[in-house]
């Protein structure tokens, strides 16, 4: 009986001592390479100039835009609220679990939609959710929202509708200050303040 | 008497015991791909930016049929069908990491084969040319503008304007001139529509004369 309860402690020490011997697996989280294709082919990880522009306008709590190109172009220009977090530095500070803590929506962009995509890889791979790309990047954000062209005359009501939107999100990017059509004859108001007549207020 | 029935138990839970240890090494499950490189080694070689082929050299590689090239058409049959590269095999996306695909590209590897992928656009190739440089593949190369525009873009390179359109992450325009000019001229525009209006609130005449108190 004795005997039988010493091999299985031995046979237990050596299990563990296994166990150590084993190399860690430390990128045991991590997705592996057909999941990372198979996220490659969901359309989802792209995000629309309009649909960013869109949720900048609403101040939507959960957007969380990240520009990945480096810091002069990001002093330069960089959309409103966004952060500078250079492709070099993606995965240093562990900047998405902070950053994300109430924001669910991480929005990754660059001048075009490479380097985005790029960062975008390398995140996905660590197993990191809610991440996407603004599709055609800053490049695209110029020419749809701040420079949008008017849609041909035939052109479908959804077409137009856009077109009103963006137009709308030029004016509010370039500074709220939209072109008012100056109406023909329009009067000025002058309103005045009449003086006031104080009269004596009786008190207590 | 006594002392074989403990015994017999016991003889049945290490043979359960062993046999669960067994089953568990047996049924873990091992991805059959693996990375041979970290995010932070693979970050370096993106930064390198050494597996970019300008879409005029490869002008150059298909008309000289220089050896030691091979090139992968990453978009879908029936595009390839419609048009595709001259020498271009076609290898979709979503059958990229299929094991005849994966041996191929083993012997791409062994015979050093520079391999040049491409999709519609730089984007497409991307992310493929990613997964299979993280797996330790080194051979591959992105046509830069991918094949709309090798098939349409000036491709002669003396007659390149200065910046290319095929390098997609240069900035189109002055983000923060046309900011300036456009938020200015917009200003100027308000100002000018009319004169400041002088608007005073109206409030109304107290109509109550003396307020007693108490």
């Amino acid at each position: 009986m004795k005997k039988a309860y010493y091999i299985m402690a031995v046979f237990l020490l050596l299990l563990g001592i296994g166990l150590v011997i084993l190399p860690d697996r430390e990128h045991y989280d991590e997705a592996s390479p057909r999941e990372l294709l198979s996220d490659l082919r969901n359309p989802s990880r792209f995000i629309s100039t309009d649909k960013v522009a869109e949720m900048i306008i609403d101040q939507d709590p959960t957007l969380l835009l990240v520009d990945v190109r480096d810091m002069y172009d990001f002093l330069d220009y960089s959309l409103p609220g966004a952060h500078g977090i250079p492709l070099e530095e993606i995965l240093m500070y562990n900047w998405v679990d902070s950053l994300s803590y109430e924001r669910s929506k991480i929005v990754l962009f660059s001048n075009s939609d490479i380097l985005a995509d790029q960062a975008w890889i390398l995140l996905k791979r660590e197993n990191h959710d809610n991440i996407h790309v603004m599709k055609g990047g800053l490049n695209c954000w110029f020419e749809t929202i701040i420079q949008p062209s008017p849609p041909a005359e035939t052109a479908a009501d959804e077409e137009i509708d856009l077109y009103q939107f963006r137009k709308g999100a030029s004016i509010y990017f370039l500074g709220g200050a939209a072109p008012v059509e100056q109406e023909t004859g329009s009067q000025t108001v002058i309103v005045k303040r009449k003086n006031k007549t104080k009269v004596v207020e009786g008190g207590c | 008497m006594e002392f074989k029935h403990p015994n017999r138990s016991f003889v049945a839970f290490v043979v359960i015991f062993i046999l669960v240890i067994v089953i568990g090494l047996l049924t873990i499950n091992k991805p059959d791909l693996k990375y041979q490189r970290t995010t932070d080694e693979t970050l370096v070689h993106l930064i390198l930016n050494e597996d970019e082929l300008y879409p005029e050299d490869l002008v150059g590689i298909i008309e000289m049929e220089e050896p030691g090239y091979a090139i992968i058409d990453l978009r879908s049959p029936y595009e390839f069908i419609k048009g595709h590269i001259r020498g271009a095999v076609n290898i979709p996306t979503n059958s990229l990491l299929d094991k005849e695909n994966l041996k191929e590209f083993k012997r791409y590897a062994s015979d050093s084969v520079t391999v040049i992928l491409y999709g519609q656009t730089q984007l497409e190739a991307n992310g493929p040319w990613m997964i299979l440089k993280q797996m330790g593949y080194d051979n591959f190369k992105v046509l830069l503008g991918g094949y709309h525009y090798f098939s349409t873009g000036p491709l002669d390179f003396y007659d390149m304007p200065e910046v290319p359109e095929y390098l997609v992450e240069e900035p189109a325009c002055d983000y923060y001139g046309i900011m300036e000019e456009l938020g200015n001229v917009t200003n100027e525009e308000t100002e000018a529509a009319g004169q400041p209006q002088v608007v005073m609130p109206v409030r109304k005449k107290k109509e109550s004369v003396v307020e007693g108190g108490c």
